[in-house]
C-alpha cells in the first residue's frame, strides 16, 4: 500500500540516477551556450573563469541532491533566519561598489546575501504554508507576507531594486500557489494599483526613475542613461534572422555594447546568431519551466510541489525581465540572464534551487509512475 | 500535527477529500503560471521578432554608421604647492610603449623583436604577459612604461613594422623633494583590480592611477580632475580614422598646503640621521607649518609601480621608513605633559602655585601596603619645591603627588580637552589617536581594574599614556593659545583652473577650551620660559643665546619599543636602551607664532638632544625671509 514499500532504501549515490533527464539535458545546453556566449563577448580569461564558477555551482547542486528531502524541509526556517541575518550584516559591514552594498567579503570569495533570498523566501512561504493541510486562511497570508516583505525591504536598502522585485515576486508566487483566496488576489490588485502611483513618485531612486523614462525615449540621452538601449537594441535588431557569424558582431566586439558579458549578454547572442540562435535559448528556457511546472504538479507533497513551482516559475520571471530590458520594452533593472551571464552570485543561487528542485521532483516520482499502474 | 504535510507521516487520512481538493486547485495554478509562461514566451518572441525582421534593415544600417567609439581623456592630476606657492609635485610627460593584443599574432616573437630595439627587463616581460593575458579585445596593454628620447626614435622609425604596437604620451607624477614630503603628500599609484571593485567607473575612465597615501588619498577627488572623452570614427575593423566630437577632460583641482617647505627641509636636515618626527603648527590658527617623519622613503619609488623587492626592503627595514610618525606613531609623552598636569591640579583647586612638595628623591603611595619607591630622575633629590620650579626642574615626586590626589578619572576628563586620547582631525587619512586611558579602557582593554600606581606611572607620562607627535603639537597650541583650540589643518586653499579662481576651504573659528583660566595658563607659560631661561630650567642652556623668547618643556622616556609588535633584535640592543627625547616649544612667548613637537627615537635626553634641535627649527622660521613679520 504504501509506495515506499516499492523501493528499497537507497544509496545516496544510487539516487542521482533518478533525476529527471530533461531538465538536466536542457541545464547542461545551456551552460555550454552560456561559455560559447562569453568566449566571443569576453575572451578567453573571462570564460575559463566562468568555467571555474560553473564547476563551483555544479559542486553546489550535487549537494543539494544529496541532501535527504525532509532535511530540506526542517531546515527551512534555519537557511531563511540566516539569510536573513546576513541581509542584515551586509547593512553593516558589506563591500560598496558602485553605491550599492551587496557583497560580504570573505577573502576570495564574495557573498550576495541577496541572490540567495530568491531560494529562501520561497522555502519559507512553502513551509509556513504547508504547516497545515488546508489552503491559507488570513492569518497564514499576513504573516506569509510579511515573510516575504522583511528580507525586500533589506534588499530594497542595499539598494538593489531588480533582486528586491525578483525576491519578491518569488515569495508571492509560493503564496499563490499555496491556495491564495482569489478574493485576495483581486484586492491585493487593486492596492497594486493605488501602489504603483505612489511608488513611482516617493519609493524609488532619481537614476531608477531616469531609467524608466528613458526608456519610453532613449534618444533623449543617447551618451547618458539611453546609451545601454540604444546599443543594445542595434546589437539586436542589425542581427537579423541568421545572424553576423559567431565573434563577428560588431556591436559587441567593437565594445559599443557595454556591459557586453553580464546584463546585456543576451544581446551579443542575438546579434551573433540571430533570431535562429535566440528562438533555441527561449525554446530551451521554455523546455525548461513547463517540464518544470508539469512535474512540479504530480508531487503528492505540498511543500514540494509549492516549491518547485516557484522554482521554475521564477526562472521564467527572470528570464523574461532581462530579455525585456535588453530588448528594451523594460526598464533596466540590472539582473543577469539566468545561466548564460557572466557572474557567480544569481548562478550560485539558481544552480542550488536547482539542486533543490530535482531532488524535490526525483524523490517523489515513484508515487507518481505508480498511479500509472 | 500529522496532517502537517511535512512531517514524516503523512497523507491518505480522513482529509483526503480536501487533499485531493488542493492538488486539484494546486495543478489548476500551475497550468495558468504554465500559460503565462507560454505567453510571455510569445511575446518576447513577438519583441525579438519585431527588432529582428520587421527594423533589421533600420538597425542593420545603424550598427554599419555605428563606428563612432569612445576614447577616454585622461586629466591632468591638479599640483600641490606648499604655502609660498612651491610646487611639491610635478607631473611629467613620457611616452608608453602599448599593444593592442588583437592585432598581433605571435607574442613572443614581437617580444623578441622589441627587446632588440628597447630594453625590456625581466619583470616589464612578466607583468605585461599577465596583464596581457587579462586584457580584453582593442584595449591597449603597456608593454614599457616609460622610454627615454632615444628609445622613442629608434621605435619610432621602424614602427611600421609592429602592427598593433603604438607609443602613447601619458603623464607621470613625479615629487621633486623626494623623501622629504613623502609622509605628507603619500604617492599615486596603479589602480589595481580590488580598487576597481569599489570605485565609481565614470570618474576613473582611462585613469590608471590614484591617490594612496597621505594629502594625495585625502584630497583625491579635487586633485583627480574629471575625465572626458574623444568620439573617433572607426572603419568596420576598429581602426580609427576620425576626430568627431571631443569632450576636453579637466584638470585636476591645485591645492595650496599650509606647509612650509623651507621649514620642512630644516628639520630634517636638522634632525640629520635621528629617527623620530617632528610637527610645527602655527598656534593663530591651526595650520601645520611642517610634519616630518625620519627615516623616511622616496616617494617617486612608487609611482611607477615598485618591485616587489624594493617594498619588501622598505617594508621589513627595522626602522620602518613608511611608517608616518608624526600623526600614527604613539609615543609615551614623558615629561612634556607635566604644563597640562600642573594646570589640572590648579583647576580642580588641589595645589595652588605656591604649594610646595618635598622631594627626597623617591615617592611612596600614602596609605599603600606597598613599599614600592617611584624615583625622581633626580636620585639625591630637589628639595622643597613650588609649581615653577617642579616644572622647571621637571621633578617627578611633585608629580606623583599631585597625580595620585587627581586620581586617573580627573586626569582623563582633563587631558581629554586638550586632545588626547582623540585624534585631532587633521587633514591625513588614519591619523592615530594615541591612548588617555582610563578604569573603562583598562578593564576592556587588559580586563583588569585600574590600580594607584597606574595613576602615578601616567601622571608623569609614561605608562599606558601613549600620544602621537601631532597631538603633542596641539598640546603646546592650546597652552601657547590661551586655551583656544583650531583643529590642525594642511590645506590652505583649491586653486580651480575651470573657473581659474581659489577657493579657500571654510574656517573653523578657534574654540575656548571650556577649562580654561588665565591664571592657571600664565603659571604654566611661566614655568615653560623657566624651563629655558632660568638658572635651574632643565634646557637652560638651549635658552641662552636666543634673540627672542622660546618656551619649552622636555621630556626623556624610557622605553622598549614604539611599536608593540616589533621585536628587539640583539644587535640593537645597545640602541633599544637608549631614551626617546621628546621636546615641546613655542615662541614667541608674548605672541606665539610656532608650536613645535619633536620625537628624537632613542636619542637620549630630551633637554640635551630634542631641545637644541627645535631651538634652531625655530630660530630658523623666526627669521626666516619668508616668514619675517613686523
Amino acid at each position: 500500500m504504501l509506495a515506499h514499500d516499492v523501493h528499497p532504501r537507497e544509496h545516496w549515490w544510487q539516487r542521482f540516477w533518478r533525476i529527471d533527464p530533461w531538465l538536466a539535458f536542457v541545464v547542461v545546453i545551456l551552460l555550454f551556450g552560456s561559455m560559447n556566449v562569453l568566449y566571443s563577448a569576453g575572451g578567453m580569461a573571462l570564460m575559463i573563469n566562468q568555467g571555474v564558477r560553473i564547476v563551483m555551482a555544479l559542486a553546489v547542486l550535487l549537494t543539494m541532491l544529496i541532501i535527504p528531502s525532509a532535511w530540506l524541509i526542517r531546515l527551512t526556517p534555519v537557511a531563511y533566519i540566516g539569510n536573513l541575518a546576513l541581509l542584515v550584516l551586509v547593512l553593516f559591514v558589506g563591500v560598496s561598489a558602485g553605491g550599492a552594498q551587496r557583497w560580504i567579503d570573505l577573502g576570495p570569495l564574495r557573498l550576495q546575501p541577496s541572490e540567495f533570498a530568491k531560494i529562501t523566501v520561497p522555502m519559507m512561504v512553502a513551509w509556513w504554508l504547508t504547516r497545515q493541510y488546508r489552503a491559507p486562511d488570513m492569518l497564514d497570508t499576513i504573516i506569509a507576507v510579511v515573510l516575504i516583505a522583511v528580507p525586500v525591504l533589506l534588499i530594497r536598502a542595499e539598494p538593489d531594486l531588480g533582486t528586491a522585485i525578483l525576491t519578491g515576486v518569488s515569495g508571492l508566487v509560493a503564496l499563490f500557489l499555496a491556495g491564495l483566496s482569489w478574493y485576495l488576489i483581486i484586492i491585493g490588485g487593486v492596492l497594486v494599483g493605488i501602489g504603483v502611483p505612489l511608488f513611482w513618485m516617493f519609493g524609488i531612486a532619481d537614476y531608477q526613475r531616469e531609467r524608466v523614462l528613458t526608456l519610453f525615449n532613449p534618444e533623449s540621452d543617447p551618451w547618458g542613461s539611453g546609451y545601454h538601449i540604444i546599443q543594445s537594441k542595434i546589437a539586436i535588431g542589425s542581427g537579423g534572422i541568421s545572424g553576423k557569424g559567431y565573434m563577428q558582431g560588431t556591436q559587441s566586439q567593437l565594445e559599443f555594447l557595454p556591459e557586453s558579458t553580464t546584463d546585456f549578454v543576451f544581446a551579443v547572442l542575438a546579434e551573433e546568431r540571430g533570431l535562429f540562435g535566440v528562438s533555441i535559448l527561449l525554446l530551451l528556457y521554455l523546455l525548461l519551466v513547463l517540464r518544470g511546472l508539469y512535474l512540479s504538479a504530480s508531487l503528492t507533497k505540498r511543500y514540494a510541489r509549492i516549491l518547485c513551482a516557484s522554482f521554475f516559475f521564477i526562472i521564467f520571471i527572470n528570464v523574461f525581465i532581462n530579455i525585456g530590458m535588453v530588448s528594451g520594452f523594460l526598464p533596466v533593472v540590472g539582473l543577469p540572464l539566468l545561466f548564460i551571464s557572466y557572474g557567480g552570485s544569481a548562478l550560485l543561487a539558481f544552480m542550488a534551487a536547482l539542486g533543490i528542485a530535482l531532488n524535490l521532483l526525483r524523490s517523489h516520482q515513484p508515487m507518481a509512475e505508480e498511479e500509472h499502474l | 500535527m500529522n496532517k502537517s504535510d511535512w512531517s514524516d507521516d503523512p497523507l491518505r487520512n480522513q482529509d483526503a477529500d480536501h487533499g485531493e481538493h488542493l492538488q486539484r486547485s494546486f495543478a489548476r495554478r500551475a497550468m495558468l503560471l504554465a500559460g503565462i509562461t507560454i505567453a510571455g514566451v510569445v511575446g518576447l518572441f513577438g519583441r525579438l521578432f519585431y527588432l529582428q525582421v520587421d527594423r533589421h534593415e533600420h538597425y542593420r544600417t545603424r550598427s554599419q554608421s555605428n563606428r563612432v567609439r569612445i576614447k577616454p581623456l585622461v586629466p591632468e592630476r591638479g599640483t600641490i604647492y606648499d604655502r609660498h606657492g612651491r610646487a611639491l609635485t610635478e607631473n611629467i610627460l613620457r611616452h608608453q610603449v602599448v599593444v593592442n593584443p588583437w592585432q598581433v599574432d605571435d607574442l613572443d616573437a614581437l617580444i623578441t623583436e622589441l627587446g632588440g630595439i628597447l630594453p625590456l627587463s625581466e619583470e616589464e616581460i612578466a607583468d605585461f604577459r599577465t596583464r596581457y593575458k587579462r586584457s580584453r579585445r582593442y584595449e591597449f596593454v603597456v608593454l614599457k612604461g616609460s622610454v627615454n628620447e632615444a628609445e622613442h626614435y629608434r621605435l619610432a622609425a621602424v614602427l611600421y613594422r609592429f602592427p598593433g604596437v603604438a607609443i602613447e604620451p601619458t603623464h607621470e607624477r613625479y615629487y621633486p623633494y623626494g623623501s622629504l614630503l613623502s609622509h605628507v603628500l603619500g604617492y599615486t599609484n596603479r589602480i589595481n583590480q580590488k580598487d576597481l571593485e569599489t570605485l565609481n567607473p565614470d570618474d576613473y575612465h582611462g585613469l590608471d592611477s590614484m591617490g594612496r597615501a597621505g594629502i594625495e588619498r585625502q584630497y583625491e577627488e579635487a586633485l583627480r580632475g574629471k575625465p572626458g572623452f574623444r568620439q573617433l570614427e572607426a572603419d568596420v575593423s576598429g581602426n580609427l580614422v576620425r576626430l568627431l566630437s571631443e569632450k576636453p577632460a579637466v584638470r585636476g583641482q591645485d591645492i595650496y598646503l599650509t606647509l612650509d617647505v623651507d621649514l620642512q627641509q630644516r628639520i630634517s636636515d636638522v634632525m640629520g640621521d635621528h629617527r623620530g618626527a617632528c610637527v610645527a603648527l602655527d598656534p593663530n590658527n591651526g595650520e601645520v607649518l611642517a610634519m616630518v617623519s625620519r627615516p623616511s622613503f622616496d616617494a617617486n619609488l612608487f609611482v611607477r609601480g615598485i618591485t616587489q623587492r624594493q617594498y619588501n626592503r622598505l617594508l621589513n627595514h627595522e626602522h620602518s621608513p613608511l611608517y608616518h610618525r608624526a600623526v600614527k606613531g604613539r609615543y609615551a609623552p614623558g615629561s612634556v605633559i607635566k604644563p597640562m598636569m600642573a594646570m589640572a591640579g590648579l583647576h580642580y583647586g588641589l595645589y595652588s602655585q605656591q604649594s610646595r612638595v618635598n622631594c627626597p628623591g623617591y615617592y611612596r603611595i600614602p596609605d599603600s601596603s606597598t613599599k614600592r619607591r617611584f624615583h625622581c630622575w633626580q636620585r639625591s633629590g630637589h628639595g622643597s619645591l613650588d609649581m615653577e620650579h617642579a616644572i622647571a626642574e621637571s621633578c617627578d615626586i611633585y608629580f606623583y603627588s599631585l597625580g595620585y590626589k587627581l586620581g586617573v578619572d580627573r586626569i582623563h576628563d582633563y587631558a581629554q580637552h586638550f586632545s588626547l586620547g582623540e585624534k585631532t582631525g587633521v587633514d591625513l587619512p588614519d591619523e592615530s589617536s594615541g591612548i588617555l586611558p582610563s578604569r573603562a579602557w583598562k578593564l576592556k582593554q587588559h580586563g583588569s581594574q585600574w590600580y594607584i600606581g597606574d595613576t602615578i606611572n601616567i601622571s608623569i607620562g609614561q605608562g599606558f599614556l601613549t600620544t602621537t607627535p601631532l597631538q603633542l603639537a596641539q598640546m603646546t597650541c592650546i597652552v601657547a593659545n590661551d586655551g583656544i583650540v583650531y583643529t590642525p589643518h594642511l590645506l590652505q586653499q583649491y586653486y580651480d583652473p575651470q573657473v581659474a579662481s581659489f577657493r579657500a576651504p571654510p574656517t573653523i573659528p578657534g574654540q575656548q577650551i571650556p577649562v580654561y583660566d588665565a591664571a592657571a595658563w600664565r603659571a604654566a607659560k611661566h614655568a615653560m620660559v623657566s624651563v629655558m631661561n632660568s638658572r635651574y630650567g632643565t634646557a637652560r642652556r638651549v635658552g641662552q643665546g636666543l634673540d627672542f623668547t622660546m618656551a619649552g618643556k622636555s621630556g626623556t622616556v624610557q622605553v622598549i619599543s614604539f611599536q608593540d609588535n616589533r621585536r628587539i633584535l640583539s644587535k640593537d640592543l645597545a640602541d633599544e636602551h637608549q631614551d626617546n627625547a621628546m621636546f615641546i616649544a613655542f615662541a614667541p612667548v608674548d605672541k606665539p607664532r610656532i608650536a613645535v613637537s619633536m620625537v628624537v627615537e632613542r636619542g637620549g635626553g630630551g633637554s640635551s638632544v630634542a631641545a637644541p634641535l627645535v631651538a634652531q627649527v625655530i630660530d630658523h622660521y623666526l627669521h626666516g625671509s619668508n616668514n619675517a613679520r613686523t
